[in-house]
């Protein structure tokens, strides 16, 4: 019976046109997109009066978006507000993951990265890293009652790290030098690790002490000990070298002149660049 | 920290006000796809069971990558490569899955329609196009309809890999993002407990009501 419908196959059909012409034309506008920012990602920033930057929103004291405001706060987003007013741009903040900040900064939706992006250098071949503007070290977070002191202390307890992170390997290393062993327990997120400590299923929580900070009550404490230095650095596309040069020297500026120093003590964190 | 305390800092007005719009993203992104997806769904079934067999082969092609392809890289696709804000990327990406769901409950309803009502259309002098909206499609839609209806319960349900994937932040995410801040046990289990209810009660609703619509529309048919 269909044969003869052929009005709505129109219709249809057109709106496949119209929908491919779209598509056209938007990849022809986005490859020119692409030349300009090859050449002047900073020029783009200015003219456009936007700086539009990749954070997170649920990393408290880095990224994370206050309930209570409605509002962007921490470190990150504070850094993101400085670098726009020196550019005499407004950011515009777009909440990211793990896995599409990369390719955000790739098509060109973002202008630059400023969600806890570790420095690596098989990142670095990907991306502009700009100088740390704050280094992380892992430590443990462990219930007092139990008073566990050196890393000796911990000889054959299991540690609850988070899945996929890079925790679980410089822990190996750690142990090794060490020569004492781990056992270990992979959860998927960090409340569920501090839910876990605090019933007993794992001795040692650990991750990157600027994220055990936000975890520490009556019951627990972070010990003493640190291993694995993270180097938290603003990304940016591979071609925006100009923006990343900026940046740079925006960074330098303010770790010279205290402001940097300001934001750790607003934050409660400790930058541990120079262990 | 003694249990009401817990409850004290978690249940405040202005975390309850963010799990309300967060609640009000993931209806509006479910009612968005939703629309879109029958509308799109009705296009293809009538494609795909039509005699035309360009038609046919597209929209089965359609229908079989999509369903066949899971949720959640669909999602990525779509963000990744038509560069939308996640807001329409999250409506077109369920729109996409969701399309090709119902285009196969659409299906089955006209299908459904028996063969004597298109002849009695065509012998009132009716166009094919008037007898496909006129009298199959309303009677096709009376008999889908509840299916449709539960299809938006997984809707809903499915949005929140949205926070995960893009950083939506839908009713699941704005529950992850106030994790962030309250993360003793008794919170933890406040917080899924109060995202869990709401997307129970809501979804129950629905399916009840679903359940209601076929059963009165079951008899009147007969």
């Amino acid at each position: 019976m269909m044969k003869k419908f052929k009005k709505p196959l129109m219709i249809f059909t057109g709106f496949l046109v119209a929908l491919s012409l779209a598509a056209c034309s938007s990849s022809t506008k986005t490859s020119s997109d692409g030349a300009s920012s090859t050449s002047k990602a900073l020029d783009k920033i200015k003219e456009s009066k936007k700086f539009r930057v990749g954070v997170k929103q649920d990393v408290p004291n880095f990224g994370f978006k206050d309930p209570e405001t409605g509002k962007f706060s921490g470190i990150e987003i504070e850094l993101a507000q400085m670098i726009a007013d020196e550019l005499g741009a407004k950011p515009e903040y777009v909440p990211v993951t793990a896995q599409t900040r990369g390719p955000l900064l790739d098509n060109n939706q973002i202008d630059a990265v400023l969600a806890t992006f570790t420095i690596t250098d098989e990142r670095k071949l990907t991306y502009n890293f700009t100088e740390p503007y704050f280094t992380d070290e892992a430590g443990f977070l462990v219930k007092k009652k139990y008073g566990y002191e050196s890393i000796k202390d911990l000889d054959g307890k299991t540690i609850g790290v988070a899945q996929s992170s890079s925790t679980k390997k410089n822990l190996e290393k750690l142990a090794q030098e060490n020569g004492i062993s781990f056992k270990y327990t992979e959860l998927s997120d960090y409340p569920t690790l501090k839910l876990s400590l605090t019933a007993g299923r794992i001795d040692a929580f650990a991750v990157d002490k600027s994220i055990l900070t936000g975890y520490v009550d009556g019951e627990t404490e972070i010990l003493d000990i640190g291993f694995a230095p993270q180097k938290y650095g603003i990304a940016s596309k591979k071609s925006s070298t100009d923006l990343n040069d900026y940046m740079n020297q925006l960074l330098e500026k303010w770790k010279t002149d205290g402001t940097l120093d300001k934001l750790y003590t607003k934050y409660n964190l400790k930058d541990a660049s120079n262990k | 920290m003694s249990l009401s305390e817990q409850a004290q800092q978690v249940f405040t007005p202005a975390n309850m006000k963010f799990l309300m719009e967060g609640l009000m993203l993931t209806l509006w992104i479910s009612l968005l796809a939703i629309v879109f997806s029958t509308f799109f769904g009705t296009i293809l079934a009538v494609m795909r069971n039509g005699k035309n067999k360009f038609f046919k082969i597209l929209a089965g092609i359609y229908i079989e990558i999509v369903r066949n392809v899971p949720n959640l890289l669909w999602i990525f696709v779509i963000f990744l490569i038509f560069k939308l804000k996640s807001v329409p990327a999250g409506v077109t990406s369920f729109t996409v899955f969701t399309s090709a769901a119902l285009a196969e409950i659409i299906r089955g309803g006209l299908n459904g329609v028996p063969n004597g009502q298109v002849e009695a259309g065509k012998s009132q002098g009716f166009s094919d196009f008037q007898i496909l909206t006129i009298i199959v499609l309303p009677q096709a839609i009376r008999k889908m309809l509840p299916a449709i209806i539960s299809q938006f319960v997984t809707v809903i349900k499915d949005t929140s890999f949205l926070y995960s994937t893009i950083a939506l932040q839908e009713l699941f995410g704005s529950s992850q993002i106030l994790m962030g801040k309250y993360y003793q046990a008794g919170q933890v289990f406040m917080l899924y407990g109060t995202v869990a209810l709401i997307y129970f009660v809501i979804n129950f609703v629905i399916s009840q009501f679903s359940r209601k619509l076929s059963k009165s529309w079951a008899n009147s048919l007969e």
